[in-house]
């Protein structure tokens, strides 16, 4: 056969060599898939059992006072599952379900959660994750770690909340809040990464269940170069209604980057800042068009009768659509649907602005 | 070096045409060797990619921002034509995605059947004094619809003059009050979890601006599909569909993930695509002139990009987002193909200007020209190959022992290509759960490349020729839609059109070539694979049928995961309480005292009680021992221990779960308040849940639930026991 092979001419050797290679790599990849099937199936069985096991365990020493910490039911359970004496999988099972659990409960339910993580040990691996484990278990480690309130791992989490892995980081952020709370935030105005919009949300919702007089004082983020650091900060004084901030936000409305100047016009809206509305009318001219729409639309809820006018002339005057439609849009709120008719009836520099006009008067939209 | 290995054969009076034939073989030759590895390649950075992905997103939680207020608003473009048979489950489902800011805006453009009256009836729609801004130029509106029912205040419905699915979308654009649009078709079935997955990288980018996201489209043929969700993946039964299912697997899994990675994805797919608004404006919005409008789109808003020197990219999301149903007859397939070859012409032409121009950087040196060079030219050099073996077959120049060679080489790598592919798919996403869908997709592997591949060549020859003579239309295309095909196996939409498979691949060469025409004939055969990849590119974007969404994802939110747990729980309290109550009918305890209380039914799915509140004491047929629920009339009573006793399964809408019973009433009281009379609290174990309502039949309560969910509380569940 081989000397069948090597008799033939240069190209049939190379092609015959080339479909030897994918025949050999099929055959692999085939028995990679058999491979894949049977592990992720036998897993999949395993991770069931162990579930079922599991719930049931979990909500015997939520529920039920005989497995209640210090009983003697409890303490055979710690001992059983003591997660050293654990396989890798079985642990990730009791971990995983723990998790799910603690999500949905609070109080003492928590608490016991906690103290039985704790008990069998599930930290120590927790820890082993975060001081050497791969960038993503460390994030798991964290994610883990602050799920089960385990308050000594700050130390070891906080090193993270800049790190260059983004994933980590931030992973390191909402570990830090959820562990410590606002006092965790300390880290945002050194940071030298940009804090997403995504992680903006995930740490707000971590924040909302403060009280406003928990949160620090955010003045000073904002005096941040770190764009995101400043919009953090606006949605932070927007939610928890820190209204003494209101002038500090306001003075980014001229800020250079138009998006940061519309997500402070967001929160000086929430904050129903009316002080702000003179500063507003008077930036107005200075800052570029989707600024000036959102400085309609916040004049829309905030502003007075005295804008009234003001908005008209911008309804005559502009033709920018954004700005006409936000315009009329604000008469209509502020009471000025008889100004908004009589536009209605009036011959308009702009002919557009008369269906905007109409669009504003129809409440049905 | 091949070309001078080869050269070896001729002796030195080989004339200039020989050796120009030669060279012109050889690299071919090279061209099919650059193919293969150029596929290994994207496969193998496709696999790593979705690892990558997969290990970034193992902790993102997706309702951290369904329910913040600060998300994003995203406006959600629904074009239909003559969609009336299913308009309207759709418009449902797409309402009830799970989302927390977004305003869903359906186009209809120029049915010719009932669609917009279905839509008027239906939403309470009224015609208002809408005012558009005509950004983008498009054909006449007829009318701007909007609900008086404020249920539906997130639904705006257009009616306009027929003008293709680019125009109906450019309305859409141009009356979208949000920053993002999404596309999609409202003919698919779409993951719940699709938006937030697809809004995440707008979110979380910080250096670069994404102007685009688009997500992995998989066929939903066979699958199990349910009042708009899909229950269960299957393999399609149909050939034609299930090669195309393996041919989706091989594109998304293999290819776009690659170019996502490498910043070099020109494609999105028009089934499931988010996009800037702004962006989508400033370069002009969709072209009506070009059948293959969503790469073209693409194109151009990086071109555009590129051109202002802006910092951007488009985003790629690997997770299965989107299901629709293929084409299952050839007719259609090849109508469908040639209409994808052909826009992908258009796009290539109208942006020839990036061919190799360095200034477009990776966009113009490698993802156009592999376009050109790979995907467009592909499928016409593997006709030329086949032309040319037959023609040497004529004239008895065939080699045929290395023919034979050649057709193992390529037929090796295509198997090998597709074994790739679902070994990644197994790994990574494990949707083909059923040994014999898996079996089904590995067989398909091995017939598709002499029935399926060819016809899509000659589809694709088929397409350049029609546009070579200018043709621009869609031509029709027919679904089936999910209903027929959930439970049924196959159907055929239409007789399936007799298709003579195109010979085996052309192989070659005869004395004087030497080796050389079998370069081509083993271009024309790696092309084979390649063209599956192309095919893709253009998505799907057929004016198929039905059913739409509004599905549960359990495993990707933890509370559902909860709630799949309290309902084992509470299952299996039911039953230890159905068990203790043959023991002790002190056991059966009701919730609360008062005045008896009868409450009336109009439903007759649905089962009431009634209680004496004075007593604090069940009626004596109050069932359900610990599922404390208010009791019957003794008519309704007697009914449902009947019920009870033949394991009649019920279904509980759950407003609430509480430990402390107070809660509980507490709840159950303010729902009576507002109006639904039948919310009962049931108990098991230490919890107390409180139901909007029981329900006996599975389809009253999914319906009821859908309502409760879009009207009163998104986050209620239902609960079977």
């Amino acid at each position: 056969m081989w000397d069948y092979y090597l008799a033939q001419d240069f190209a049939s050797r190379f092609i015959g060599g080339i479909i030897f290679i994918l025949l050999f790599f099929s055959i692999i990849l085939l028995i990679g898939i058999l491979i894949s099937r049977t592990v992720t199936n036998r897993k999949e069985k395993k991770q069931t059992y162990w579930n079922d096991r599991f719930q049931n365990l979990l909500v015997k020493i939520l529920f039920e006072p005989d497995y209640a910490k210090g009983q003697s039911k409890y303490q055979k359970i710690v001992d059983k599952y003591n997660a050293r004496t654990l396989p890798k999988l079985v642990r990730r099972c009791l971990v995983d379900n723990m998790m799910e659990l603690h999500k949905g409960v609070s109080g003492e339910s928590a608490i016991v959660l906690q103290d039985f993580y704790m008990d069998v040990n599930l930290d120590y691996y927790a820890k082993v994750d975060v001081k050497r484990g791969a960038w993503y278990y460390k994030a798991r480690g964290f994610r883990e770690l602050s799920e089960f309130n385990d308050k000594s791992a700050y130390k070891l989490i906080v090193k993270y909340v800049d790190h260059d892995n983004k994933i980590l980081r931030q992973e390191a952020q909402y570990a830090a809040v959820v562990l410590k709370g606002p006092e965790a935030l300390d880290f945002v105005p050194k940071l030298k990464t940009p804090i997403s919009e995504w992680q903006q949300l995930v740490l707000l919702e971590k924040l909302i269940k403060f009280m406003p007089e928990d949160i620090p004082n955010v003045d000073n983020w904002l005096l941040s170069d770190n764009d995101s650091v400043i919009i953090f900060a606006s949605r932070i004084i927007a939610h928890f209604q820190k209204f003494q901030s209101g002038e500090k936000v306001l003075v980014h409305v001229l800020h250079e980057r138009p998006y940061v100047a519309v997500k402070c016009l967001e929160c000086i809206k929430e904050l129903q800042f009316k002080r702000g509305c003179g500063k507003l009318r008077e930036f107005y001219p200075k800052v570029k068009p989707e600024v000036q729409v959102r400085i309609l639309d916040t004049l829309s809820e905030l502003g007075d009768t005295g804008d009234l006018n003001f908005f008209k002339h911008e309804i005559e005057e502009r033709e920018h659509f954004d700005i006409a439609m936000h315009a009329a849009l604000a008469l209509r709120e502020l009471g000025g649907k008889a100004i908004l008719k009589i536009l209605d009836n009036k011959e308009l520099k702009f002919p557009k602005n008369k269906e905007i006009v109409r669009h504003a008067l129809d409440e049905r939209i | 070096m091949l070309g001078t290995l080869l050269m070896k054969e001729y002796d030195l009076d080989t004339s200039f045409w020989d050796i120009a034939v030669d060279l012109f073989y050889n690299l071919l030759y090279i061209y099919s060797v650059s193919i293969m590895v150029s596929y290994l390649s994207l496969s193998l950075i496709s696999f790593l990619a979705v690892k990558k992905y997969l290990r970034k997103n193992f902790f993102v939680d997706y309702k951290d921002i369904l329910n913040t207020e600060f998300a994003p608003s995203v406006t959600i473009l629904a074009p239909a034509y003559n969609e009336a048979a299913t308009i309207i489950e759709n418009v449902r489902s797409i309402l009830s995605i799970h989302y927390s800011n977004f305003e869903v805006v359906v186009i209809n453009d120029g049915s010719k059947d009932e669609t917009i009256e279905l839509l008027i009836e239906e939403y309470d729609l009224v015609k208002v004094d809408f005012a558009i801004n005509h950004e983008l130029p498009t054909k006449d509106i007829y009318g701007v619809y909007k609900s008086q029912n404020e249920a539906f205040n997130q639904l705006v419905v257009v009616d306009k003059a027929n003008g293709g699915k680019s125009d109906a979308l450019n309305v859409g654009i141009n009356i979208a009050q949000y920053d993002y649009v999404t596309c999609i078709d409202v003919d698919c079935v779409l993951e719940q979890d699709a938006l937030l997955k697809l809004m995440k990288p707008f979110m979380d980018e910080n250096e670069r601006e994404v102007i685009a996201t688009g997500g992995v489209i998989r066929i939903a043929n066979s699958c199990k599909v349910e009042d708009g969700r899909l229950l269960e993946v299957r393999v399609p039964t149909n050939f034609v569909a299930r090669s195309q299912a393996l041919e989706y697997i091989r594109a998304f899994l293999l290819g776009r993930m690659a170019w996502s990675l490498m910043d070099g994805l020109i494609l999105i797919s028009g089934a499931l695509g988010v996009f800037s608004r702004k962006i989508a404006i400033e370069v002009g919005g969709y072209d009506h002139k070009t059948v293959g409008e969503d790469m073209e789109l693409v194109v151009r808003m990086r071109r555009y990009m590129i051109e202002q020197k802006r910092n951007y990219t488009v985003a790629f999301i690997p997770d299965p987002l989107c299901w629709t149903e293929c084409p299952e007859s050839w007719s259609i397939l090849g109508r469908q193909r040639n209409r994808w070859t052909r826009g992908t012409i258009e796009t290539l032409w109208k942006h020839r200007g990036m061919f190799f121009n360095p200034k477009y950087k990776l966009l113009g040196m490698l993802s156009y020209p592999y376009w050109f060079v790979f995907e467009w030219a592909a499928p016409l050099l593997e006709a030329f190959g086949l032309m040319l073996f037959f023609l040497l077959a004529l004239v008895g120049l065939v080699n045929w022992s290395f023919f034979l060679l050649m057709m193992l080489l390529i037929f090796g790598f295509t198997v090998t290509f597709s074994v790739l592919s679902l070994l990644i798919e197994e790994i990574t996403y494990h949707n083909y759960k059923r040994k014999r869908d898996l079996l089904a997709l590995l067989r398909t592997g091995l017939i598709e490349p002499f029935i399926y591949h060819p016809f899509v060549v000659y589809s694709a020859v088929m397409g350049n020729l029609d546009y070579l003579f200018g043709k621009s239309s869609w031509g029709e295309m027919t679904r089936k839609g999910f209903g027929q095909t959930a439970t049924g196996g196959p159907k055929r939409i239409r007789v399936v059109e007799k298709v003579t498979p195109v010979q085996k691949a052309p192989v070659v060469k005869a004395s004087i070539t030497g080796y050389a025409a079998a370069a081509v004939a083993t271009v024309a055969i790696f092309l084979y694979v390649i063209v599956d990849l192309d095919a893709l590119l253009t998505k799907n974007k057929l004016a198929f049928s039905p059913t739409l969404i509004e599905m549960f994802q359990p495993k990707a939110t933890p509370s559902e995961t909860l709630i799949k747990k309290e309902r084992a729980l509470l299952s299996r309290s039911l039953k230890i309480a159905l068990k203790s109550t043959k023991q002790s009918e002190k056991e059966r305890e009701l919730v609360e005292g008062g005045g008896p209380t009868k409450i009336k039914d109009p439903d007759s799915g649905t089962r009431f009680g009634e209680y004496d509140k004075s007593k604090n004491q069940p009626t004596k047929d109050s069932q359900k021992p610990e599922t404390k629920e208010v009791p019957k009339k003794k008519s309704e009573v007697k009914k449902d221990v009947v019920k009870k006793s033949s394991s009649k399964i019920d279904y509980y809408i759950i407003a609430g779960s509480y430990l402390e019973y107070e809660n509980a009433v507490q709840l159950r009281d303010g729902l009576q308040a507002q109006g639904f009379r039948r919310a009962v609290v049931v108990q098991s174990d230490n919890r107390y849940r409180v139901a909007y309502a029981v329900f006996d039949t599975e389809k009253r309560a999914k319906d009821y639930l859908f309502n409760i969910r879009l009207n009163v509380n998104g986050d209620s569940w239902l609960l079977r026991e």
